[in-house]
């Protein structure tokens, strides 16, 4: 197994993780967690692949962007999961459902 | 012997990484998965600073570790109320269902990688390193992109106070 990919399935690993983490656990930050943690994973599989065998620097700055929108949403997440557990008094994310039905 | 340093730091960062990970994965307490993926972000920095991408290895620390992180903590603070603990307990169905599709992934996309004929080989590129590559990159080829970044973090920032404001207190 060469060192590309290790890489690969590291990232691979993070998100998978993410994704089960999104839909395994009830609280709201966590969901938040799982996320970040798919954002990094993508970051993660650009700069290997622009390590390997890029010619320009492309891939870091795909995941310089990634970085900043990443931290655009985490405030406005952040801010919104506050409303509602201030709204619901919960912040399980299975007990806030009154759009369904 | 620096060979060996080398390679003993690469699987540091490389265990640094996935063990937190794995960990978020199992655990049932917020605080300690927020505290976990610390673990993640500093060894994903070390994996960047060993792809020759110094500049988003700084970038990872200072925008994940010191700010989407401290605001992760912060909220989950905020959001337990008195008494409650940080405890989350998810359903047995949402449990299997989530952790079929884990292993789905895994086991799919990790077969096809295992399969894959990787032809690619380390490009001797020294411009890569470079932070110079990365400035000029931005204000040339990606000026728009970098334009409407700046103006999202913008509206991202506004959005967020007015969000959390108080709209009773007017």
């Amino acid at each position: 197994m060469n060192s590309q990919e290790i890489y690969i399935y590291i990232s691979l690993l993070i998100f998978a993780v993410g994704l089960a983490v999104v839909l395994t656990k009830r609280n709201a930050i966590f969901v938040l967690i799982g996320i970040e943690m798919m954002l990094n994973a993508a970051n993660l599989n650009f700069i290997t692949f622009n390590y390997y065998g890029g010619k320009e620097a492309d891939g870091q700055l795909f995941a310089l962007f990634i970085i900043m929108l990443a931290a655009a949403e985490a405030a406005i997440a952040l801010a919104i999961v506050l409303k509602v557990v201030k709204y619901y008094r919960t912040s399980n994310v299975d007990e806030i459902d009154s759009l369904k039905n | 012997m620096s060979e060996l340093i080398l390679k003993s730091t690469w699987w540091f960062f490389i265990a640094l990484s996935v063990v937190p990970t794995l960990y978020i994965l199992l655990t049932k307490n917020v605080m300690r998965a927020a505290f976990a993926l610390l673990g993640t972000f500093l060894g994903l920095a070390g994996l960047y600073v060993f792809l020759q991408a110094y500049f988003i290895a700084v970038a990872q620390i200072m925008v994940y570790v010191g700010g989407i992180l401290v605001l992760i903590i912060f909220g989950i603070m905020l959001s337990t109320g008195k008494g409650e603990t940080f405890r989350v307990v998810s359903g047995i169905r949402n449990q299997f269902l989530g952790m079929t599709i884990f292993g789905t992934i895994v086991g799919g996309i990790g077969y096809l990688i295992y399969r894959a004929d990787w032809q690619l080989e380390a490009t001797e590129n020294f411009s890569l390193g470079k932070t110079e590559a990365l400035g000029i990159g931005l204000m040339t080829k990606y000026i728009l992109p970098f334009e409407v970044v700046g103006i999202i973090l913008l509206i991202a920032l506004v959005a967020a106070v007015y969000i959390s404001k108080d709209l009773k207190s007017e």
